[in-house]
């Protein structure tokens, strides 16, 4: 069920949470791992037994290796989970190569889960339910976050309820909602008109606008289902991570990953990069390591070659800096440093968005001027026009100074400002909300 | 779970009323009041962001609706093979003549946004001439462009208007025969006067422009016979109860169907044989009176072998071929 739908906002949520908040504290996580799984039931029932069954082997293995005391057998445990997640992620996408994120999702959390009971850093979870709320929590069954175990732990037993947190929660979401349906839905029109038509069909700059675009639209999706997702499990109590810190603020393509889709960047990180060694075996063996976990990080988008020349793409820029441009980057002024990194996010979605390898070299080439109608056409100067104040709200909702405008103002000491901050407190989340569901309507 | 206890009842009493809220808002937006409302809202918020294009829609000015045609959306592949599919129709059939229906986009320039893009139809036409030949084509771009200010197109729908078929019709007339025009446009009598068109319900927003839908005189008094799709007859060629369903357009010739088969008054043993799209509904009964049977083949909902179908309908003295498509229908629909 997509968070971004009447019947989710309407039906589902409001029921859940009378249910939720009604019910005794022990009863809680049963609620919410049974609304969990109505959740993922309600698109496609067929998924739900697969979720189900993952749970039940995790929690199975994972005892199993609380049990046993001998390395090798806890290993063999530990890959017997870790294979079948990975089939389950395999089942999934028979049918087309993107997985579906809910799937990808549980099967990341699952495996962070045994790999933590194998390493022996957490006990393996005795409660069935609790296991169960943090494979399958409901909010991040959309687009994440994916929540290491360690840091679920403690809240699946012990999480604060207060007023204060359940209206911050309920903000979020609502800010979250805006992102996803206000912008990423209206600045992807131009997009899908520029995906629409053959690269050659394109001029330059109609392929610069586009791309700039589509990047809004996948950052106002990601960042905006992480905030509704972070949203709603504030709401119930939870803590998640932030997953995105103004990516586009970012002055390298490092510090990009370390801005975009945090946790995915902190999974892959712990789970794959540094299990194969990081860089503790010498320059080659991290290379090689960097590689593989770049490979990876391009199939969780979708299993396909331009997904993997995606993934390959950063791991030329990640090299390349951890080399030596790095250093010079360090030297050179931010405007300049956060252009390059610009230019390298922009021109990786020729992988992201093409359907082939073939169109991804298209694309590269109209970007360059080597392909295409010419450097402008008409669509580019009509679109640069009608598009102007859109992608000027785009970029003032990725960068941070309204966020940091408004702190200024919560800070300061006068009369005035604290007015504006009370009065927009109030006032902001309510227009926002009203404007979303005019955009859901009009959408539907 | 601990949960604030000085807070607890205010905050429950809060969060249930709110709940309940979500509730009351979901009924009012189910609520066509509470839509439109809604939509209004998304109205301003596209002239704050100065959005001159919806889901493919030109908001175009003087309130016109104008459908955007992408030259990219029509790649050359597609033009070469429509091109050798007329040829082919014309080869087979030499009585065979062309007509294609500039969109409005084309002929509406003044009223586009600024450097708004769009297919170049007349390139298309031209293309369609060198293949095909001059005296295969009947250009009714000059006359679309000359009358454009007596409403050849609605404001709200991006088919043409009967305005625009009497003009295509004169076209016709001036190659094809001589005879007096009985269709006179001071004459036509308004049958629908808050014709809300597809483009309007294409942009989903709420919108106050209204068209008029309008017809000859002589179209209603004809005595004539059709037969859609074998499956249903009638004695007009419109249909009075189309106005109020939701494509009020219907009311010519009542609609969206494979044959339409018209058996006319006019016992002259000439036939015939339309290839159209939506458009030439509101053009057909002006043509009616020059033949005795008209079939009309509209190839999206057409399903037969249609090479065997236009022989089996070859029976009469004479027996012309019509091809009559907006260009952008044509590049889209047509096949042969």
């Amino acid at each position: 069920m997509d968070f971004a739908s009447f019947g989710f906002i309407f039906r589902f949520l409001p029921i859940f949470m009378i249910l939720y908040f009604v019910a005794p504290e022990k009863v809680k996580n049963l609620v919410l791992f049974l609304g969990s799984l109505v959740f993922y039931a309600w698109g496609d029932k067929t998924r739900l037994t697969m979720l189900f069954a993952a749970i039940i082997f995790d929690y199975v293995l994972a005892l199993f290796m609380g049990i046993c005391k001998k390395r090798w057998v806890r290993f063999i445990f530990f890959m017997a989970g870790v294979t079948l997640n990975l089939s389950f992620i395999a089942l999934s996408h028979q049918s087309s190569w993107v997985v579906p994120a809910g799937t990808l999702i549980y099967c990341m959390q699952s495996i962070s889960y045994l790999s933590e009971c194998y390493r022996g850093t957490v006990q393996p979870q005795k409660d069935f339910i609790k296991l169960g709320v943090y494979i399958s929590m409901f909010p991040q069954m959309n687009l994440g976050p994916v929540v290491g175990y360690r840091d679920m732990e403690e809240q699946l037993s012990h999480r604060k309820v207060d007023v204060e947190k359940v209206k911050s929660g309920l903000i979020r979401f609502i800010v979250g909602l805006a992102k996803k349906v206000i912008l990423a839905n209206s600045i992807c029109v131009f997009w899908n008109t520029v995906s629409a038509a053959n690269p050659e069909d394109l001029s330059t700059l109609t392929a610069w606008i586009g791309f700039a675009s589509f990047g809004f639209k996948i950052y106002f999706d990601f960042s905006g289902y992480s905030d509704m997702a972070t949203g709603l499990a504030q709401i119930m109590g939870f803590s998640l991570k932030e997953n995105f810190n103004y990516p586009f603020t970012a002055t390298s393509v490092k510090d990009f990953w370390s801005r975009w889709q945090i946790s995915l960047s902190v999974w892959f990180k712990d789970y794959v990069y540094i299990p194969l060694g990081g860089s503790r075996y010498g320059i080659l063996r991290k290379w090689f390591n960097m590689l593989l976990t770049w490979l990876l990080v391009g199939a969780w988008y979708g299993i396909a070659y331009h997904f993997y020349a995606w993934g390959l793409w950063f791991f030329f820029w990640m090299v390349l800096e951890s080399s030596f441009l790095g250093k010079l980057l360090e030297k050179l002024p931010e405007h300049v440093t956060r252009i390059y990194t610009w230019l390298v996010i922009i021109v990786s979605l020729s992988f992201f968005a093409a359907d082939s390898i073939s169109q991804s070299m298209d694309y590269i080439m109209v970007l360059f001027g080597m392909k295409g109608v010419g450097l402008v056409d008409r669509m580019a100067l009509f679109s640069l026009k009608s598009q102007i104040i859109l992608i000027a709200v785009a970029i003032v909702s990725a960068m941070p100074w309204v966020h940091n405008a408004a702190q200024r103002l919560r800070n300061s000491e006068g009369g005035l400002g604290m007015a504006i901050t009370r009065v927009s407190e109030k006032l902001f989340p309510a227009l926002l909300l009203i404007l979303t569901l005019a955009y859901m309507v009009k959408g539907y | 779970m601990i949960l604030d206890k000085k807070k607890n009842t205010a905050g429950t009493v809060v969060f249930l009323a709110g709940i309940l809220l979500v509730f009351a808002v979901f009924d009012f937006v189910k609520q066509d009041i509470g839509r439109d409302k809604l939509l209004q809202i998304t109205t301003y918020m596209d002239f704050f962001l100065n959005v001159k294009v919806v889901n493919g829609v030109y908001l175009a000015e003087d309130d016109y609706y104008i459908e955007q045609h992408l030259p990219q959306t029509y790649p050359a592949s597609l033009h070469e093979e429509k091109l050798l599919q007329i040829t082919e129709l014309v080869q087979d059939y030499p009585q065979t003549q062309v007509i294609l229906i500039p969109t409005a986009d084309n002929i509406l320039t003044d009223y586009l946004p600024w450097q708004a893009p769009y297919l170049n139809e007349r390139n298309l036409l031209t293309a369609v001439e060198d293949a095909i030949g001059d005296d295969h084509v009947i250009d009714v771009f000059p006359a679309f462009v000359e009358h454009v200010q007596e409403g050849v197109y609605f404001k709200t729908d991006s088919r043409i208007t009967s305005v625009g078929a009497y003009y295509i019709y004169r076209e016709w007339a001036k190659t094809c025969a001589s005879f007096p025009f009985w269709y006179q446009l001071d004459k036509l009598e308004t049958v629908k006067s808050n014709f809300v068109g597809d483009m309007v319900a294409t942009i989903g927003v709420k919108s106050d422009v209204k068209d008029q839908i309008k017809v000859f005189p002589h179209v209603l008094t004809q005595q004539v016979s059709i037969n859609y799709d074998n499956e249903m007859t009638a004695d007009s060629y419109v249909s009075e109860n189309r106005l109020t369903s939701e494509d009020a357009y219907d009311y010519f010739l009542d609609g969206d169907y494979g044959v339409t088969i018209i058996d006319t008054e006019f016992k002259n043993g000439k036939a015939l044989f339309v290839l159209k799209d939506d458009n030439a509904n509101v053009v057909i009964p002006l043509l009616a009176p020059h033949y005795e049977k008209i079939y009309a083949v509209d190839l999206q909902h057409f399903t037969g072998d249609l090479k065997e179908y236009m022989k089996d309908c070859d029976i009469y003295d004479q027996f012309d071929v019509l091809v009559m498509y907006g260009c952008d229908s044509f590049l889209e629909e047509f096949m042969y």
